[in-house]
């Protein structure tokens, strides 16, 4: 490939391999009408805003985090906080503490209410980002569960903010497949020009050498910074999404069990590349939801099998295969970008 | 004037002394290699020069400047480049990524595209690959890769620890002729080798280390000088 | 015992306050509360 093609033809390229299909079969999705599928849909994409964003940082980073589905909660708790009808404020909250009651005064149309929530989301990622990027490992990995548990136990005790163990009400159900879509896509471009800017490019440095790349002048936890502010705004964006599109929820909504998928997504995809993100969210999405058939209704010839916890099960499994064959995932750190250059270059060279 | 002093440096891991009053230093466009065996604290004064390692007595200067509680952003910043041991490449990044990423401490986008554009003339053979992994290069073409990228920070000085570790003699003949042809065009070079032979030749002085980082030796290099007496002196050196 | 503590009105955020140390804790010893002997490099 030539070498000198622009940034900005440098992250389409990245970028729009992922994206056709996905609006292809988002097209066709929306033809069949099938309120099943489209529901399903939605959810994946969504899931794939929350898994593209865990890939910013820890895939250019190589650092785990259990926390960007904190993020995730912390936006989709401010838009929603934001955008209930103020009419209906007044009987969710009537205990806002003085120094919020601002909140209950006024309402923000949904798009605007995601992009403040993403925002504030970004504010509270630089803070918790400071201490917390000079960890690696292990130590990354406790400290961003440990954030995790945090935001769950003060989201479900500080009740006359947040309803406390309640669910949300009233929270206005306006995300649909499109508006999923549309997250999806902004959350793939996103990554892909971080992926190919210099930052993203020494994040990568850091990752494949840190004594090397401390030796170029490289500031390991400055780049961190910026990759895990990045990542927990595009975590949030999928929060936020989702959040209106179930429009009722509460803290068990983003819990461990969604910490779960969206890290198993990205390890068995392939945490190493983009590419892996989407094919780990498709991948997982379509296993667990043809498990989640077995379990409830049976599939064709096959009896309901009646095991609840099946799909868990399988997923964990599966993880684990992938984990112990292919510890860099499907993927293997590639992009569908590459696979094109080489038969390109294969091609050429055997001309 | 020396461009690089060491004066009285001492390093130690707590009890456990690596280096005890080094004394060396490079003058301006000087070609100088620091030889000694496998555990005489070659390691740790690279580490000290380059910032990463704090000495625990003595001082160095660079530029007239005492550098010896920058950090290595700081030194970087002054002038030194390092090239580290075993070739840390940045496998997964192509070979121009790896230049560009070189220049993180030059904002200056037009003067590092030049600079790239000259490593590019210099090493035809990472003109040659630019768009490919740099784990896929050969060990030579690494090593050469890890310098370029050290070259595009502009250094006035280049500090390489090992750079002969595990390449064939004659490829680490090539990557020798390569520093000396750098030097002559103004980079000043402080060699760490364990390979004595061909990185005497290659240099203008020379400073053989022994335990503790004692200097026993120090005297001119050039193509005169008698590599088999060296050797064997070398030799001794390591079993006294 | 950190209920204890705490004043009345963040008793109910206990936990959170003892990850926040658990965090802390990772950030200012690295190598655990008690570290190995000759661990340090």
């Amino acid at each position: 490939m030539n070498d000198r093609v622009s940034a900005w033809s440098r992250w389409v390229f990245l970028a729009l391999p992922l994206i056709t299909p996905l609006i292809l079969i988002t097209v066709l999705i929306a033809v069949t009408d099938d309120i099943s599928l489209v529901q399903r849909a939605s959810t994946a994409m969504i899931l794939m805003v929350m898994v593209v964003g865990l890939h910013i940082f820890s895939g250019n980073s190589g650092v785990i985090s259990f926390g960007s589905v904190a993020f995730a909660m912390i936006a989709a708790y401010t838009s929603a906080l934001l955008t209930i009808p103020v009419e209906q404020k007044p009987s969710l909250f009537p205990d806002m503490p003085g120094f919020l009651s601002w909140i209950v005064e006024f309402s923000l149309p949904v798009p605007a209410g995601i992009v403040v929530a993403v925002l504030f989301t970004g504010v509270v990622a630089v803070i918790v980002g400071v201490p917390l990027v000079r960890l690696s490992g292990l130590s990354a990995g406790i400290a961003t569960l440990a954030f995790l548990v945090v935001v769950q136990v003060v989201i479900t005790k500080w009740k006359a903010v947040t309803r406390g163990e309640s669910t949300m009400v009233g929270v206005p159900k306006e995300a649909t497949l499109w508006w999923a879509l549309f997250g999806v896509v902004l959350a793939i471009a996103v990554a892909a020009i971080f992926q190919v800017s210099r930052n993203g490019r020494r994040l990568i440095a850091t990752r494949e050498d840190d004594k090397a790349a401390m030796s170029i002048g490289i500031s390991i936890p400055k780049e961190r910074l910026v990759g895990w502010t990045l990542s927990c705004m595009v975590a949030a964006t999928g929060g936020a999404l989702y959040g209106h599109y179930i429009s009722t929820f509460s803290a068990t909504t983003f819990g461990f069990a969604l910490t779960f998928f969206v890290v198993a997504m990205l390890v068995i995809g392939g945490m190493g590349s983009l590419t892996g993100a989407v094919v780990g969210v498709l991948v997982v999405q379509v296993l667990s939801e043809f498990f989640r058939t077995l379990e409830t209704q049976g599939l064709g010839p096959i009896p309901i099998i009646d095991f609840p916890g099946l799909t868990e099960m399988v997923l964990a499994l599966i993880l684990l295969i992938v984990l112990i064959v292919r510890p860099s995932g499907i993927t293997g750190g590639t992009e569908v970008a590459d696979w094109f250059v080489r038969r390109k270059s294969s091609k050429a060279s055997s001309s | 004037m020396s461009l690089l002093k060491l004066d009285q440096i001492s390093i130690s891991y707590g009890r456990a002394v690596a280096v005890k009053g080094l004394d060396i230093h490079v003058d301006e466009g000087e070609f100088v290699s620091l030889i000694g065996h496998n555990g005489v604290g070659k390691s740790s004064t690279v580490k000290a020069i380059a910032g990463v390692v704090r000495p625990t007595s003595g001082s160095i200067w660079f530029k007239d400047r005492d550098i010896t509680q920058m950090d290595p952003g700081g030194i970087l910043r002054m002038g030194i480049a390092v090239v580290p041991e075993g070739r840390h490449i940045f496998a997964r990044l192509t070979v121009r990524e790896n230049l560009v990423v070189g220049a993180t401490i030059s904002r200056d986008r037009s003067a590092n595209l030049k600079n790239l554009d000259s490593m590019i003339d210099r090493f035809p053979v990472l003109g040659k690959y630019s768009g490919r992994m740099a784990g896929l290069l050969s060990g030579g073409e690494q090593q050469q890769l890890a310098i370029a990228r050290a070259l595009m920070s502009s250094p006035s000085m280049l500090l390489l620890d090992e750079p002969s570790l595990g390449l064939a003699p004659l490829i680490v003949q090539q990557v020798f002729d390569l520093l000396k042809e750098l030097n002559e065009q103004g980079v000043s070079i402080l060699l760490i080798e364990q390979n004595a032979a061909q990185a005497i030749v290659a240099s203008d002085r020379y400073y053989v280390m022994r335990t503790g980082g004692v200097i026993s030796t120090e005297a001119r290099g050039g193509d005169q000088v008698d590599v088999a007496k060296i050797e064997s002196d070398y030799l001794n050196f390591g079993t006294v | 015992m950190l209920n204890a503590l705490l004043p009345l009105e963040l008793r109910v955020f206990a936990d959170a306050f003892l990850y926040t140390i658990v965090i802390i804790v990772l950030l200012i010893r690295p190598s655990g509360l008690i570290a190995a002997k000759g661990a340090r490099v």
